[in-house]
């Protein structure tokens, strides 16, 4: 699944470090995510939305 | 921040390996361990021991294996959800990696093909070294895929 994740990040000056602490996760995930060889669960997806204030369809997009 | 205990973090040394929460956890194998090298030493030099004596004393060590077992469990609740999915792939190749080699063994020893030591089968020392062999080599791939 394609996903704007390391837009996000990069955007905010943070390391995936910073954001795997911010989600509770390990580094590990949020660099699978970011280099689309692990799609997220729907509660992680919902929390990464949550942070980055956007809705979930402008962060991960299945189609593109 | 929160420790995670990564098979990462385990193996690179990162600073952020709850080392307690690893040593509850080997804690359990450890006395699985010993209880079982003690027991088998002790119904070695006690024949004349009465059977139900000899028959606790032998599975005494499965009750630190469930406990062993527990803490597994209750450390992969604790992973994130990726972790959790690494340590179940790796711990399924670790698993029948054990259970193939355990096979290759017994269809050699029935062609009569010479063993050594291997010649009764792997044996529970065998299997637990060959899937902690395993379990290593999954962790390692399972490392550089998800870098």
């Amino acid at each position: 699944m394609k996903n704007r994740l390391k837009e996000l990040r990069t955007e905010r000056d943070w390391s995936q470090g910073d954001l795997a602490d911010e989600l509770g996760v390990s580094r590990q995930t949020i660099n699978a995510i970011e280099t689309e060889k692990y799609d997220p669960s729907l509660p992680l997806a919902f929390s990464i939305a949550r942070l980055f204030k956007k809705p979930i369809e402008e962060i991960f997009n299945p189609e593109k | 921040m929160k420790k995670l205990n990564t098979i990462e973090s385990l193996i690179l040394f990162s600073g952020h390996y709850a080392w307690k929460k690893d040593f509850r956890l080997s804690l359990w194998l450890l006395l699985a361990g010993a209880s079982y090298g003690a027991g088998v030493t002790w119904l070695r030099n006690a024949p004349e021991a009465g059977m139900y004596l000899r028959l606790a004393v032998a599975l005494f060590p499965l009750l630190p294996t469930l406990l062993y077992i527990r803490s597994w469990m209750r450390f992969m609740r604790g992973l994130d959800e990726l972790q959790r999915r690494l340590q179940l792939e790796v711990w399924l190749f670790a698993a029948l990696g054990t259970v193939l080699t355990g096979v290759v063994i017994s269809v050699l020893g029935s062609q009569a093909v010479p063993l050594g030591p291997l010649a009764g089968g792997l044996g529970v020392g065998g299997s637990f070294f060959i899937m902690l062999g395993l379990w290593t080599v999954g962790s390692i791939i399972a490392i550089r895929r998800y870098r």
